[in-house]
């Protein structure tokens, strides 16, 4: 009996398969499949593909090794991960333990953090531009709100100088930076206010009246359980990172003085403006090692982040 | 309802959607990429149903797709089979299309057709691949320099600078400073491989050998062009910065009287005639300034025609009814460029009110010179704006910035294999 | 948990001036969208237009088949989130439920996908859609014609089923409890009849999750339709909105009016759904 359950079980995960893995083969794994071959030719998209063995390979290395532009591309990706990560996790979760906290309007303010998530990116890279336009743009205007406060109060001349942003190879990928925390802070919020819902009540019951503080509650409590919801930020958070694009393409298409290329804006480029396919489809597998080798690091070191609670 | 049905009548229901479509009368796929809600009004409504009135059982389908992702969209649709019979693209696009197979040439027509004399040389060229032509010049932007003549007079000057000694002192006699902001800026220059282009062959320099093999971008002329470039924004420091309106931002420089001079394309007088009217007249137009010799760099964009496509014929048809010269002046019209035929330049209305383009067609004929034609540009005009933007915000010297791009060049043209199997 | 007044005001605070932040961009959006022209570029900026140009709704909705384009985007949205929704789910059963060989190698596999970036494997994707057979004037071969290229089906087709979305489900039916499947099967229940009648019902957040996902980066898609449409009868809205901008400038007051008008189905579609939100991705394998 149990022998034809287990296959009996097998032919229906077959069929339950079946139709999605199809399609998920057909659209997605060969496409992989035929990448990575396309990785190793030269190809324009519309001529045939023609073998050059490991030499697109070749060329990202000698990019490397002397500082090409694939090497900044890299450099600024993980200068834009380094950034948004850390910072953009450690306020979603903020933001939601000040929303769980029991205050009304928990609705509104849900809808009002998540409304830049909604909005396409596109879109939103455009009201950025705005924002960071040298002699338009909210930002200086800011500074030139806070010059004259300044000056009122200290009674002196204060100026600060209305900056470039975008146009700044310093300050562009900042200002990217902080564009792509505002805009992904609804979304991890919303995961966070999740994770915080499955803590149960009567572990910070039990806490306040063992006379436990706030602080220790959530080094105790909330931070231990609220770990899988962390890894599972991180993780999908890291493949977002990595390949960063469209606001880049929108805002600075790259510049300036390659400040703000990004390993996916090079892909694109080499691509779609370069018709050398086969460069940035090795670009693009060696992108997906570095992002494997990273998630396999992140499941080791998250191992054993599984909390039991009585 | 069990999944396996709804399963089943979501397949039927896409499977139903690839269904074929209708045979039509014989259709044209016309791509445009510079366009307005006036160039739309006068293709839709005048120029595309005069055609069709002209060749009954045609229609023309006009797509207007944005420059941003017309290379994008031509690579994908000739790779589908789906080209367009007549699409516009860009000044440096003839040498790749060429090679790619995704341009017709169309001498036979050209010879047959016989109005080639009367486009501008420079246009022209636009379109000329080793000899042969791909496509028909479809509007025209000459650069010069534009300056205000009140200034100029208030700083001491009597005549535009005609060299580059001259273009800096008179730059830095105009440029006024208050602290970190400048109010005005001499020479408002945005920072662009175009530009460098402009100083470059005023110095004698090229940027490819003769063959278009090898680059010549790490020749003494090319260096020092390069360094004038980068002295104007940080040695004379001549230049726009912060706080002023952005270039090719929301409102230009010039328009908004932040800057005494710029070296601009005639849409400079388009901006003054839209955003500050009333310095129509105090605003001229000279030749760039010359070191070794006189050049105008002229930008021309063309309409092409697809290898693929089923109609030539007709397609050739289409592209010599849109370049007829009243057709032509009136679409350049609507955008403010400069119609590349010389009848259209003179018979169109907005031209012969504006002196000022008056003297950007003079500028044009007399020294206008295109980009060579090299299959290679797009690649080229994202690394040469690299090595640029590297000179002129100081992570290194001009020499250091054209040695290490040429070498890149180099490699680059090496890489050029027999277009045979187009690899 | 009970807070003193003084807290509840404090924290009031702080999360409102953090909405600020938030809507400011989108405040902007709007009122550029109402104003003319010449009044969007001014320094300092003003936020109450002089002049009210409601006009520009109507002008930009005017300057290309916008009413075409709602309908393709709809399809499209529509289409892959219930194909993503009921695919997802029974690919992500098999794999949170059913013993099977290489069950783990698969599930990587289907992960490790997620890690190579879009822009490489869309070629590929559109030489197969162009070569399908007996498609759009293709023989048996695939040659001859354009395939599913130009077509609903191109389009859907290829995003039908996510990694993500078979990823997230995966995780929450883990965390499903056991119990009521045990009891079911004693009963003679079908694995297809538990899936669809007890998995399936206790799933509803995290389907509504996936559900607004998928929907919203379905809707706000570009590059893909853009590639794979020619005709300007199956432009999608985000392609349209391009219209306003050329080479050298860009109507920003008639892109704004188009932009909130295209946002505004997203948000309702949020809107509706967001109460199965926090229910939903609570219990999705955020434990595991």
């Amino acid at each position: 009996m149990a022998a034809s359950a287990a296959t009996r079980e097998e032919r229906t995960a077959y069929l339950f398969l079946a139709p999605g893995l199809a399609l998920f083969l057909l659209f997605v794994m060969i496409p992989v499949v035929a990448a990575f071959y396309l990785s190793f030719c030269r190809y324009d998209i519309i001529h045939s593909p023609h073998w050059i063995g490991t030499a697109n390979y070749q060329r990202i290395a000698r990019d490397i090794g002397s500082q090409g532009v694939f090497c900044v591309s890299l450099r600024n990706t993980a200068q834009y991960a380094l950034g948004t990560i850390p910072l953009g996790m450690a306020l979603a979760l903020a933001l939601a333990l000040l929303v769980n906290a029991g205050l009304r309007g928990v609705s509104i303010y849900r809808t009002t953090y998540y409304l830049p998530v909604v909005t396409s990116l596109v879109a939103i890279s455009m009201v950025w531009m705005w924002i960071y336009d040298p002699s338009y743009g909210l930002l200086n205007y800011l500074l030139v709100l806070i010059s004259r406060a300044a000056s009122a109060v200290t009674g002196h001349h204060v100026l600060i100088a209305p900056q470039t942003w975008l146009a700044n190879p310093k300050q562009a990928m900042p200002a990217i930076i902080a564009m792509s925390i505002w805009r992904g802070l609804g979304y991890n919020m919303v995961i966070y206010l999740a994770g915080l819902q499955g803590i149960p009540e009567h572990l910070h019951e039990a806490a306040l009246i063992d006379g436990a503080s706030k602080w220790q509650r959530f080094r105790a409590i909330t931070w231990p359980l609220l770990k899988p919801t962390t890894a599972f930020i991180f993780v999908v958070s890291v493949i977002g990172a990595s390949q960063v694009f469209a606001q880049v393409y929108v805002m600075t298409n790259g510049g300036p003085n390659n400040a703000t290329t990004t390993i996916v804006h090079q892909i694109f480029q080499n691509a779609f403006s370069f018709m050398k396919m086969g460069y940035a489809s090795a670009m693009a597998f060696v992108l997906f090692a570095i992002i494997f080798m990273l998630s396999l690091i992140n499941l080791r070191l998250m191992r054993g982040g599984e909390v039991e609670y009585v | 309802m069990k999944p396996l049905r709804l399963l089943l009548i979501l397949v039927s229901l896409i499977a139903l959607c690839g269904c074929g479509q209708r045979r039509q009368a014989v259709e044209l796929e016309f791509w445009l990429a510079d366009f307005n809600e006036q160039t739309r009004a006068l293709i839709d409504k005048q120029l595309v149903p005069q055609f069709e009135a002209k060749h009954p059982g045609v229609k023309v389908n006009t797509q207007y797709i944005s420059w941003a992702h017309l290379d994008e969209k031509l690579t994908f649709s000739f790779a589908g089979g789906v080209a367009p019979d007549v699409f516009q693209v860009g000044a440096e696009y003839v040498g790749g299309l060429a090679y790619r197979g995704m341009a017709q040439s169309i001498d036979e027509y050209v010879n047959r057709w016989g109005a080639k004399d009367d486009f501008f040389p420079a246009s022209w060229n636009t379109c000329v691949y080793q000899n042969h032509v791909y496509g028909l010049p479809y509007l025209s932007a000459p650069r010069g320099l534009l300056y205000r003549k009140d200034l100029l007079k208030a700083a001491g000057f009597e005549r535009p600078p005609d060299t580059w000694e001259e273009l800096a002192a008179a730059a830095q006699r105009m440029t006024v400073r208050d602290g970190p902001v400048t109010e005005m800026a001499g020479m408002n220059l945005p920072v662009s491989w175009q530009i460098f282009v402009e100083f470059l062959w005023e110095n004698g320099g090229r940027i490819f050998s003769d063959d278009g093999r090898r680059s010549e971008l790490n020749a003494p002329a090319a260096v020092e062009a390069l360094q004038f470039y980068v002295d104007l924004y940080n040695k004379y420091h001549v230049c726009p910065t912060a706080g002023m309106p952005q270039i090719g931002g929301s409102v230009p420089v010039f328009a908004s009287k932040k800057a005494a001079m710029e070296i601009m394309n005639q849409f400079g007088i388009y901006n003054i005639t839209k955003y500050a009217p009333e310095l129509l007249p105090l605003v001229d137009v000279a030749p760039t300034p010359k070191r070794k010799q006189r050049v105008i760099s002229v930008y021309t964009d063309w309409l092409a025609m697809s290898p693929q496509s089923r109609h030539k014929d007709l397609a050739w048809e289409l592209m010599a009814f849109l370049t007829e010269p009243k057709n032509l002046a009136a679409y350049n019209a609507t955008l403010f460029f400069i119609p590349p035929r010389r009848s259209a330049a003179k018979s169109a209305d907005f031209m012969q009110r504006s002196p000022q383009l008056q003297e950007f067609v003079g500028l044009m004929d007399r020294y206008g010179r295109s980009l060579p034609a090299i299959p290679e540009w797009f690649e080229i005009r994202t690394g040469l704006q690299s090595a640029i933007e590297a000179a002129i915000y100081g992570s290194k010297t001009p020499r250091q910035a054209l040695n290490d791009y040429s070498r890149e060049l180099d490699a680059l043209l090496a890489e050029r294999t027999a277009p045979a199997d187009g690899s | 948990m009970k807070l003193s007044l003084a807290t509840r005001a404090a924290l009031h605070v702080l999360l409102i001036a953090g909405a600020i932040t938030m809507i400011l961009p989108f405040l902007w959006m709007l009122s550029t969208s109402l104003k003319p022209e010449s009044e969007i570029f001014r320094f300092p900026p003003n936020w109450f237009p002089n002049l009210w140009k409601w006009a520009n709704y109507s002008e930009a909705m005017h300057a290309a088949p916008f009413g075409r384009y709602f309908v393709n985007t709809a399809i499209y949205a529509a289409a892959i989130t219930l194909s993503n929704l009921l695919l997802c789910s029974m690919a992500a059963y098999a794999f949170a439920r059913l013993r099977f060989r290489g069950r783990n190698i698969l599930f990587i596999l289907t992960l490790g996908t997620m890690m190579v970036p879009g822009q490489v494997t869309m070629v590929p994707v559109f030489i197969l859609l162009k070569r399908w057979p007996l498609m759009g004037g293709n023989g048996w071969l695939g040659i001859g014609g354009h395939g599913l290229l130009n077509s609903y089906t191109g389009l859907i087709l290829p995003g039908a089923v996510g990694a993500f979305g078979i990823f997230l489900l995966r995780q929450f039916f883990m965390t499903l409890p056991r119990d009521l499947e045990d009891a079911a099967r004693i009963d003679g229940c079908s694995e297809i009849g538990i899936y669809w009648r007890i998995i399936l019902p206790l799933s509803a957040p995290a389907l509504a999750t996936l559900g607004i996902f998928t929907f919203t980066a379905a809707w706000n898609e570009f590059l893909w339709p853009l590639l794979i449409m020619s005709k300007d009868s199956m432009k999608t809205l985000q392609i349209g909105l391009q219209v306003f901008q050329t080479q050298y400038t860009t109507r920003w007051d008639l892109l704004m009016a188009g932009t909130v008008v295209v946002t505004l189905p997203v948000l309702v579609i949020f809107l509706l759904g967001q109460r199965y939100f926090t229910r939903g991705i609570a219990l999705s394998g955020m434990k595991g």
